[in-house]
């Protein structure tokens, strides 16, 4: 990731928040997200004219190995998810499509075939980790993680306020470092 | 790179080349990709960008070898911005045509004013 870019990120959780009239320990939905930002946000089977067929392939009989596509044209965003996902994961999909925004992340290469059914894009590792990272932010910035720790929220209560997967509760609590900074408060107290 | 592309010629050569050595001989030869991947591939899954040009740069081939810019292309080509789809590098033939298909609508949709708003008509985001 680019020097500086953790730090971005933390604040950044932070502002859109505000921005969007919550307090910083306030949960945030990626679709309020989304709207703030003027992106749309609709599932697969919600396209105008798409077809039973391809619903049914992407939500029904491969619906493991894609999340969400975000496509820019004529100055719109739209995100296309995958509404098959548990509502965790579609929270957690959403966050990551809206950080490459907000990340003004520069397009993949796609080709498309008429006659052969595929497409080929690219893979940009540091892109990926800085949109993992930011998403993560986005739905349990530091300070709020902190605040709810603070207030001896458990861990499934965190879960439940920020709408986040215990997996990404775990991974924020030992990457941030939270739980020691506030037993070093608590040892100063007393 | 835009055009379409040749995914069975593509397989078959990669079959060629490989002959009867192992998947994983071959993957560490190409580099950056594994035998499973290589597997998938040569069975018509799609591959990604860099996995494609590593196996062109293995096979001593160009890209266009495989590439076919087709006549007359029509709407203009969205920008993807990110494409999310599980770790592994490749995706079956039928659920890459479907994306496709989608995104092609969406795009279709974009154009009729069906979908999508445009930026700067909502609350002001916060400075980045």
């Amino acid at each position: 990731m680019r020097r500086g870019f953790k730090t971005w990120a933390e604040n950044l959780a932070v502002e859109v928040r505000q921005a969007s009239g919550l307090r910083a320990e306030a949960s945030l939905s990626a679709r309020i997200l989304a709207d703030h930002l003027g992106v749309t946000v609709i599932g697969v089977e919600s396209i105008p004219g798409i077809s039973n067929d391809i619903t049914n392939h992407l939500l029904k009989v491969d619906t493991d190995s894609w999340s969400a596509v975000t496509i820019v044209h004529n100055d719109c965003t739209v995100i296309i998810h995958n509404t098959a996902h548990s509502t965790r994961r579609q929270e957690s999909d959403l966050m990551h499509e809206l950080a490459h925004v907000l990340c003004e992340h520069h397009p993949s290469q796609i080709v498309q075939s008429p006659n052969l059914p595929f497409a080929l894009r690219s893979y940009d590792k540091i892109q990926e980790e800085e949109a993992g990272w930011l998403g993560g932010c986005l739905q349990l910035p530091r300070s709020a993680l902190l605040w709810a720790i603070e207030r001896g929220m458990s861990e499934a209560a965190i879960i439940n306020h920020f709408g986040a997967s215990s997996d990404l509760v775990r991974y924020r609590r030992r990457m941030t470092g939270v739980d020691v900074q506030v037993n070093r408060r608590t040892r100063f107290r007393n | 790179m835009s055009g379409e592309i040749d995914i069975q010629k593509f397989a078959d050569q990669i079959r060629e080349k490989r002959g009867k050595r192992g998947l994983r001989v071959v993957a560490e030869e190409i580099g950056d990709v594994t035998a499973s991947t290589l597997s998938r591939i040569e069975n018509g899954n799609v591959p990604d960008l860099h996995t494609f040009i590593r196996i062109c740069r293995w096979l001593g081939v160009s890209t266009d070898q495989f590439t076919i810019t087709p006549s007359g292309s029509n709407t203009s080509q969205p920008e993807i911005v990110s494409l999310h789809l599980r770790a592994d590098r490749t995706l079956d033939a039928k659920t890459a045509k479907a994306l496709v298909n989608m995104v092609q609508l969406a795009v279709a949709a974009v154009e009729d004013g069906k979908l999508g708003k445009l930026k700067g008509k909502n609350r002001n985001a916060p400075g980045i």
